[in-house]
């Protein structure tokens, strides 16, 4: 579980902030997929950065034992300068794995594209932020972090939630549309008004979203 | 080994269930700490290389040809115009004193170097000090080999150079990294909080590199400039440095204490601005 306690935070726009979430306490499951829906694009990158400990509240405490992943589809870690080889072997190096098995690994995937000259090469941006998803799938995490899931081609998504559904770990994600939610979502929080709130059945929370 | 903590319980775990059961655990928690940043750090330092290098035919070599071509130079300047040196053995000047410098000057633009994570950043447990540690890690691993691997090709141009003592020299090149690391940390807080202050700065480096030790050893210059530069602690590193190098270089007048309080008091200085300007950004 991950613990929002009075948790207040602002996000900046341009000189000034404007308030995001206001005193709110909550508690999320991180054992189950969690699909966060509502506020801007931006706001809800902003919500997983702040669970996954990458931003701090302006007031309140976030508690958790959690280990979060590397957030999906919200920033790269593959240095654009380095094989697709290269970028796996610093990530498997970065958790002392075996970087040739995490390569075999990622190649297993043939629906992502991850084929030999595909990771012994520079990868194309596309191809590269496949690849980085099945990779940060593929690392050990107690609860998976994934924004704006529309984003992600399907070929991609669905191993994705297959290896982490393998790990019975968590996933916490953000989507736009009520398809994705209903398809990977088992309970849905929605953030709104300076608030977020959780809710045990995705049908809840879409229709509170509307 | 005990649990940890109340997480492996089976309950649901909160941050005041973490209650360390023993203080063979608390160690067991902190080598795991340590542990996690050595992978990290290894692997930063090692991606780095592989980014800088990548298509160079050199490969990795070319990071010891800079400082090998500059002390070269120096050597044959040095020699040419007989400057007065403690026992002329300008080999070991060059390569004691500019070593020193560059381990100085590489750390503390390593804080720079933090700038270009290339998202690097983004996976958990990696942060911007992270990478800067590391930089300054590297500095001090390459600067370190670069004193014993000039050694060799100095003995063949017939030089009486011998490998210079073990412990003294981590001790020196150590001490080198960290200072560069704090005063880059310094460095970097200042041009953050005053912009304009970013070309004096600039010319501070030009200042402390002058007086670093890398052109005249503290007993050769003249009292007048002396009592002004034995102020620099690198010179004292330098000094030290040549002394590894050779035992009878004279150091009676330098100490490591000087250099290890100034590197001690700028980290303080350096770790505290960043906390309070990462609270800010």
């Amino acid at each position: 579980m991950i613990h929002l306690a009075g948790v207040t935070m602002s996000l900046p726009t341009g000189a000034d902030t404007t308030p995001f979430l206001r005193d709110i306490t909550v508690s999320l499951p991180t054992h189950l997929r969690c699909a966060v829906i509502g506020g801007l694009a931006p706001n809800r990158t902003h919500f997983l950065r702040l669970i996954s400990g990458k931003e701090r509240p302006d007031k309140g405490e976030v508690l958790t034992q959690t280990r979060f992943s590397i957030i999906g589809n919200a920033g790269s870690y593959f240095h654009p300068g380095l094989t697709g080889l290269e970028n796996i072997t610093f990530c498997a190096r970065r958790y002392g794995l075996d970087a040739w098995s995490l390569t075999k690994t990622v190649i297993a995937f043939e629906n992502v594209d991850a084929d030999w000259p595909a990771v012994t090469n520079k990868l194309p941006v596309k191809r590269r932020r496949a690849m980085e998803l099945l990779v940060s799938a593929l690392l050990p995490y107690d609860c998976y972090l994934l924004d704006d899931i529309e984003q992600v081609p399907p070929t991609v998504l669905e191993p994705l939630f297959d290896i982490i559904a393998a790990r019975q770990a968590g996933v916490i994600f953000t989507a736009r549309t009520p398809k994705q939610v209903r398809q990977f979502g088992d309970c849905g929080g929605v953030i709104g008004a300076n608030s977020l709130q959780l809710f045990s059945e995705v049908e809840e929370a879409l229709a509170v979203h509307g | 080994m005990p649990p940890l903590s109340g997480a492996e319980s089976g309950f649901d775990p909160l941050p005041g269930d973490g209650v360390l059961s023993s203080a063979y655990a608390a160690a067991a928690r902190r080598f795991h700490v340590l542990a996690e940043d050595w992978l990290i750090m290894r692997a930063l330092i090692l991606r780095s290389l592989r980014v800088r290098h990548t298509g160079n035919p050199l490969g990795i070599f070319v990071e010891v040809f800079r400082p090998l071509a500059i002390c070269t130079a120096h050597y044959f300047y040095f020699s040419l115009m007989q400057r007065s040196v403690p026992g002329y053995q300008y080999a070991i000047f060059t390569v004691g004193g500019f070593s020193i410098w560059f381990t100085f000057q590489a750390a503390s633009r390593a804080t720079d170097g933090a700038k270009y994570p290339a998202g690097s950043h983004n996976i958990p447990g990696i942060t911007r000090m992270h990478l800067r540690v590391a930089g300054a890690l590297w500095a001090f691993i390459l600067y370190l080999f670069f004193a014993y691997a000039v050694v060799y090709p100095l003995q063949l141009l017939g030089q009486p150079v011998k490998a210079p003592d073990l412990v003294l020299s981590l001790i020196d090149y150590g001490l080198a990294a960290l200072l560069g690391f704090s005063y880059g940390l310094v460095c970097a807080a200042i041009c953050e909080v005053v912009p304009p202050l970013k070309p004096v700065v600039k010319l501070m480096e030009w200042a402390v590199f002058i007086s670093s030790g890398v052109y005249d050893s503290l007993l050769t210059i003249p009292v007048p400039v002396a009592k002004y530069i034995q102020y620099n602690p690198l010179i004292d590193l330098a000094e030290y440095q040549r002394h590894a190098y050779y035992s009878g270089y004279p150091i009676f007048i330098v100490t490591l204490t000087y250099p290890a309080i100034w590197a001690l008091g700028l980290a303080f200085f350096g770790l505290a601005a960043n906390r309070a300007l990462g609270r800010r950004r």
